[in-house]
């Protein structure tokens, strides 16, 4: 069979199709399904191309820019924060009540943040739980592998939720928390393991209580801690009572160094010095700087040091076992999350991320473990032996909506009871999008959509009258 | 055909979701946090041991607390442990009120939500929803414009919203 061509089906179509070529066609299409189907194809197009010229398209995207317009009726989060404040105008109240009813979206969106904002008043009411130490826990339990005196002393201590170093919203109900043995039955023990080990302290200081979010074994953490001069006669103070206290037999961490050694202490003189810790974790010490540390990293729950001084840790990742380091000088603690991570302290003795690598990590005040700031990458914090202060710059995001230009040139001439028009030789792109708050004074619109578009505009000669000449954007 | 909603597969992360919540939900009753944490934890140890067995039409959730009020209202009706609850509210108040324990959940929800803002945003949107200070008070104690923090708070609100919004545990019984 001879090789049918676009042109033989185009003469097909046009009824211009030799008696040979009609043959071949119909041989050819008869001959395999596809066939048929490629010509039923091309009948549709040559059919349907014929009443394009009456066949209006449509800018969906523009469509449907005004149809979320319509059912956002201009609402945005600053009306329904209004609303929810009570502070909304008659005009924001009735713009919210009608986006509202809607539709069902819309109603269900309204009821989330409802939800959010009702809810939120009441999170000072709830104490926060290290999920994954209790699961710990839990775990060691369904195991078999822990006695109910021990597990006690594992048992997660609640903190306050919101992460606010402030002095009126902290809460004092975590300072001290007496633990109680668990009364439920357990399980007999699979294999009995570690006898010797002691159980913490029944009455104990909480720890922060975080979620250790954790990744993979054998990653990496870098901390670098460093405590300040300023708070020198502090470190004197605490480090002699430390030392006195820890030779006779007492430990910060609630345990004890008589007979089982779970802590030791490693000094350097004049000369920086490294220790390998039994996880993994390698410690540099700076010069005359003083590390308390677990000995076995099987025998505790937490990993975690005391420095006095200034020192740089690579820690071995285990989620199981979150890595503490706690400086007595500057008062502060800190957490691993399971992140990589690098901080520092700076001359003032504020403490400061200086290179993050992804995740977070909690610091906190040794006094007061419910006063603590989550940092992420980039956050700087100090800490002042009372509060942490936010060195953070406030980011004072611009907060618009998107609009249609044809919709903002409306909307300004409106608001500014025609003080603004638009020129005669106006250039402006019909279907363009600009993002823009359209909550402000319309001068300030004016302003700001000169850094938000293409836009001119020249001063008229009433006060604060103005014409557009120019409204682009990209 | 009903199934237990627990496994070994899932245990741990039902464990970890509802364990905050529920803790939180005793202790609203009971005002002593460690009680509260050992009912929950007897009543995790309950379930590990017949997760089995438990053939249930209803969520996890809606197990859990059911298993979590029972035995908590046990506690307080116990003679032994009378002493030790003597905070708690009367066992009626918790029998009647059902939805309670939605909240803890939400609450729980929208705090990991909150940890995911970033923290200058998260400190005004807690100062204003969570401590209930004014954009007033607010910008003075931070010392930005009234404008920043109502712009922070409207963009933490969004984000909150668009975080929660499709989270299944706001809703679901």
């Amino acid at each position: 069979m001879s090789k049918i061509k676009e042109q033989d089906i185009l003469k097909l179509l046009r009824g211009e199709a030799s008696a040979k070529k009609l043959k071949a066609l119909e041989e050819w299409s008869s001959l395999d399904a596809d066939n048929a189907t490629e010509l039923e194809v091309y009948q549709k197009i040559y059919d349907e191309s014929e009443h394009l010229s009456s066949y209006k398209r449509v800018d969906a995207d523009a469509e449907w820019g005004q149809f979320t317009n319509i059912l956002h009726n201009g609402v945005k989060e600053g009306d329904l924060l209004s609303y929810f404040d009570g502070l909304a105008t008659p005009a924001q109240k009735n713009k919210v009540e009608e986006w509202t009813s809607f539709s069902k979206a819309n109603k269900d969106e309204f009821n989330v943040f409802n939800l959010i904002i009702s809810e939120s008043a009441k999170l000072n009411e709830i104490k926060r739980v290290d999920a994954s130490a209790e699961w710990n826990t839990f775990s060691k339990m369904i195991e078999g592998k822990s006695t109910p005196a021990n597990l006690t002393a594992v048992g997660a201590a609640p903190i306050i939720a919101p992460t606010i170093a402030k002095e009126t919203v902290k809460s004092t109900s975590a300072a001290s928390t007496s633990v109680k043995a668990p009364t439920v039955t357990l399980p007999p023990p699979a294999a009995p393991t570690t006898p010797t080990y002691k159980a913490k302290e029944v009455t104990m200081t909480p720890e922060p209580t975080i979620v250790n979010t954790g990744e993979e074994e054998g990653r990496s953490n870098r901390i670098f801690m460093w405590s300040s001069l300023a708070a020198a006669a502090a470190f004197i103070v605490i480090s002699l009572v430390g030392f006195r206290a820890y030779q006779n037999g007492w430990s910060p961490f609630g345990g004890s160094n008589n007979g089982d050694e779970m802590y030791a202490t490693f000094a350097t003189a004049d000369l920086p010095d490294q220790l390998s810790l039994s996880d993994g974790s390698m410690v540099s010490l700076d010069k005359e700087t003083t590390l308390t540390y677990f000995t076995d990293v099987d025998m505790t729950d937490m990993r975690d040091v005391t420095i006095d001084g200034r020192g740089e840790f690579d820690i071995a990742s285990n989620p199981e076992k979150p890595f503490v380091v706690k400086a007595s000088r500057s008062g502060v603690g800190i957490r691993v999350l399971g992140t990589k991570f690098k901080v520092r302290g700076n001359e003032e003795g504020y403490l400061e991320i200086i290179e993050d690598i992804e995740g977070s990590v909690r610091a906190y005040a040794l006094d007061d473990t419910t006063n603590y700031v989550i940092m992420t990458a980039g956050d700087r914090y100090g800490f002042d032996g009372v509060n942490f202060v936010d060195l953070n710059d406030v980011q004072e995001e611009y907060y618009g909506s998107d609009y249609d230009i044809l919709y903002v040139l409306d909307y300004l001439m409106k608001e500014s009871n025609w003080k603004v028009i638009s020129g005669s030789e106006i250039e402006f792109d019909a279907k363009g999008i600009v993002n823009v708050d359209l909550d402000k004074p319309y001068e300030e619109i004016l302003e700001d959509l000169r850094e938000r578009a293409d836009f001119e505009y020249i001063e008229r000669d009433c006060e604060g009258c103005y014409e557009v000449r120019r409204f682009v954007v990209e | 055909m009903n199934k237990s909603p627990f496994n070994e597969s899932n245990f741990e992360e039902v464990f970890k979701t509802y364990f905050g919540p529920l803790c939180n939900y005793v202790n609203s009753y009971i005002k002593d946090w460690e009680s509260s944490r050992e009912i929950v934890q007897g009543t995790f140890m309950k379930v590990w041991e017949n997760r089995d067995t438990i053939n249930i039409n209803t969520s996890a959730k809606s197990y859990l607390y059911s298993a979590v009020r029972n035995r908590m209202i046990d506690m307080i009706r116990s003679n032994k442990k009378l002493d030790e609850y003597k905070n708690a509210a009367n066992v009626d108040e918790i029998e009647e009120n059902l939805d309670h324990m939605n909240s803890f959940v939400v609450r729980e929800e929208i705090l990991r939500s909150m940890d995911k803002l970033k923290p200058k945003m998260r400190k005004i949107f807690s100062l204003s929803k969570v401590e209930g200070l004014t954009y007033n008070e607010i910008a003075a104690y931070l010392n930005i414009s009234k404008r920043a923090v109502e712009d922070n708070v409207a963009k933490a609100l969004k984000l909150l919203k668009e975080d929660l919004e499709g989270n299944e545990l706001l809703f679901s019984n």
